[in-house]
């Protein structure tokens, strides 16, 4: 059973790239990808952590951001993506397709053989 | 904006415990996380929001303590930001350890000593929202950021007054008393009458606050800071002059002194976009 650390971990795993994913659509201000981010379930342990996070995408070149203002409003920093984070993201996405299809395939197989060795068990 | 939502007290200890348990990061990142936080809140929260609502967002937010780990993790090469906090950690034991040692001097050293925490303290920061103070040069500011340098660029009114107003965080244990401008002006460019007052308590709505020079920024608040000055200079297209930094004298208990605050970005005016004015 995957424990709770664990389900931590993949989540801390998967957010940069689903990250990268929803600023590939659209530049977005803090709140608005951490409210994007809060409504795919599950994903977010809690908000805050997406601040870090973006810092470390910037750092590493993949995102951007530039402080705009819109009328009426206070100027908020604006992330987007960089071409350096496109080509992540593309390559995230064909490896991530690899990855799960290799993961589910193993947890089917493997659920599949306990139930039969339970029903195998009850004929006895 | 809600900035009365940044003035609760849940808020404003929320704050108050990022700022502490940042201190183990380097500067200029604890400042980026911190001003992210405080945006976030602000965006996050309604005006006047309740005790209700103020908790379920910071909840969601996460601990501080968490949020600090979380930004530590930032570098996972040589020293870690971990390690360079738990550095920290062991040297303030160290100071600690021996300020007991030093307590039981005499009155004198006291007295000395009283300066030098006085004068020691973390200067004021510019933390939260700014704005350059008239509607018309705000409808015509831009933004931009370069190599993690931001600026903010208003077409030079000659012989007008402008002004910008920014918020000042005290990080501090002491009330702070704003007595002036340091040196002469803070405004950019051959600035006249640049005179610098301070908000008489929090508020969101800073052009509706009353303002006064001195004035206090009280332990952990923040207060809204205007800088008015009339513009008295003739930009050719494109030249442009400007500042990044308030230099203000302070007073703290009954200390004087001097401060240099660098602000989030640089505010400059810019010549006419048709050419030479008159």
């Amino acid at each position: 059973m995957p424990s709770e650390g664990g389900l931590t971990e993949l989540r801390r795993g998967v957010l940069g790239p689903c990250v990268l994913a929803l600023l590939e659509l659209r530049p977005r201000f803090g709140l608005e990808l951490v409210r994007d981010l809060a409504d795919a379930d599950g994903l977010l342990t809690s908000d805050g952590t997406v601040y870090p996070l973006l810092n470390r995408l910037r750092d590493a070149g993949l995102v951007t951001s530039e402080w705009q203002a819109e009328e009426g409003q206070r100027a908020r920093r604006y992330y987007s993506l960089t071409e350096a984070g496109q080509e992540t993201l593309t390559a995230f996405r064909a490896e991530w397709a690899q990855f799960s299809a290799t993961v589910g395939g193993v947890l089917n197989h493997h659920r599949t053989g306990v139930i039969a060795g339970q029903q195998g068990g009850r004929q006895r | 904006m809600s900035g009365t939502a940044l003035n609760h007290p849940l808020v404003r200890d929320y704050l108050r415990d990022l700022d502490q348990a940042l201190a183990g990061l380097p500067a200029a990142q604890a400042e980026e996380l911190t001003e992210q936080i405080t945006a976030h809140l602000d965006d996050a929260l309604t005006p006047g929001a309740g005790d209700e609502e103020v908790a379920a967002v910071l909840s969601r937010l996460g601990r501080p303590a968490d949020l600090a780990a979380e930004a530590a993790t930032r570098s996972e090469s040589g020293p870690s930001a971990a390690k360079e906090l738990a550095a920290v950690r062991r040297r303030r034991l160290g100071w600690r350890g021996w300020t007991a040692i030093v307590a039981p001097v005499a009155v004198a050293a006291a007295i000395i000593g009283y300066v030098l925490i006085v004068t020691s303290v973390p200067p004021l920061q510019a933390r939260g929202p700014s704005s350059w103070w008239f509607r018309q040069d705000a409808a015509r500011a831009t933004y931009a950021e370069a190599d993690g340098a931001r600026q903010t660029t208003v077409p030079v009114r000659s012989n007008q007054v402008q002004g910008l107003a920014v918020t000042l965080y005290n990080p501090t244990d002491w009330t702070q008393t704003i007595l002036g401008q340091w040196q002469g002006s803070n405004a950019p460019g051959n600035a006249l009458r640049s005179r610098i007052t301070v908000a008489t308590g929090p508020g969101s709505d800073f052009r509706h606050l009353r303002y006064a020079r001195p004035a206090t920024i009280p332990p952990h608040q923040s207060r809204w800071v205007r800088l008015l000055w009339v513009s008295n200079t003739c930009l050719m297209k494109g030249g442009g002059q400007g500042n990044d930094e308030l230099r203000l004298q302070l007073r703290l208990g009954w200390v004087d002194r001097v401060e240099v605050i660098p602000l989030r970005q640089a505010w400059f005016v810019v010549g006419p976009s048709q050419g030479p004015c008159d």
